[in-house]
């Protein structure tokens, strides 16, 4: 599994093979560089994007975002050509003042998820979103005759 | 309630290193209400105390990996939650609310009568 910011100016660097890859060896094709000169960590960090946590187990990835304040009706979950796109809208209202702030994220998923049996689940403003592996890439146990 | 103090400044040196939430302190006349993102968080985690002038409000997050799972990528933290405020206006201690919702817990300071603004007409 990997995760890829779009980003136009760092394309060339961060994108590794597979995620599992930038995972044993973090500094393959040097992510830290390709954050310094990313424009959104340079002023301040994720300005509109969301950060993630991603597990696995046998059958399923798991990506958990943390969006306190979020109600279930204001957040998108899209899967688009291998792309996971998380999109949650923030309203708070203080008296007569409305304000909306809007976050992003796109995670790229192997091509061995299960499109059709995504889940997601908000809870105490935490989203867990559940792509489940096809059976292909569970671990199988081969018998020995 | 303007001044507020960081966990690093008033914790006692035998405390657990905690997160400072994002906060925002909205007012009128008659309450404050401070509104604390605490993802992760139910109801029983929370707790808050009032001591003298000092608000404090501490959150334990629920586990957020099952033992089966292995972790593939990390940018969140999974430290708790500690925020402290000190308070410059007296609040009425008994009339506390607290509210937990989608992860925004939203507590209702009301200002004491005493120091409520009073209006004196001139005769």
């Amino acid at each position: 599994m990997k995760l890829i910011r779009s980003n136009p100016f760092n394309c060339g660097l961060s994108r590794v093979a597979d995620f599992d890859d930038w995972f044993r060896s973090p500094f393959a094709a040097f992510p830290a560089l390709a954050r310094a000169f990313d424009p959104r960590e340079a002023f301040g960090g994720n300005v509109g994007s969301l950060a993630t946590d991603v597990h696995e187990d046998k059958d399923n990835y798991f990506a958990r975002f943390e969006v306190p304040g979020v109600k279930k009706e204001d957040v998108k979950v899209e899967l688009n050509d291998r792309v996971l796109t998380v999109t949650v809208e923030k309203k708070e209202k203080q008296g007569e003042a409305e304000s909306s702030y809007t976050f992003t994220r796109s995670i790229s998923v192997p091509e061995s998820v299960k499109s059709d049996a995504i889940g997601a689940k908000l809870e105490d403003g935490v989203l867990v979103v559940t792509l489940p592996k096809t059976e292909e890439r569970k671990p199988k146990s081969i018998e020995v005759l | 309630m303007t001044t507020c103090c960081t966990p690093t400044q008033t914790s006692a040196p035998a405390e657990a290193p905690a997160l400072k939430p994002r906060f925002v302190v909205h007012s009128d006349k008659e309450n404050y209400s401070v509104q604390i993102d605490l993802p992760g968080v139910a109801k029983d985690g929370v707790s808050i105390n009032l001591d003298s002038n000092v608000l404090s409000v501490s959150a334990k997050r629920k586990p957020s990996v099952n033992p089966g799972w292995k972790t593939l990528h990390r940018e969140l933290s999974d430290l708790d939650f500690l925020l402290r405020l000190k308070l410059n206006v007296p609040v009425d201690e008994s009339k506390l609310t607290a509210k937990l919702d989608n992860g925004v817990l939203t507590v209702g300071l009301p200002v004491k009568e005493a120091a409520k603004p009073r209006r004196i007409e001139v005769s």
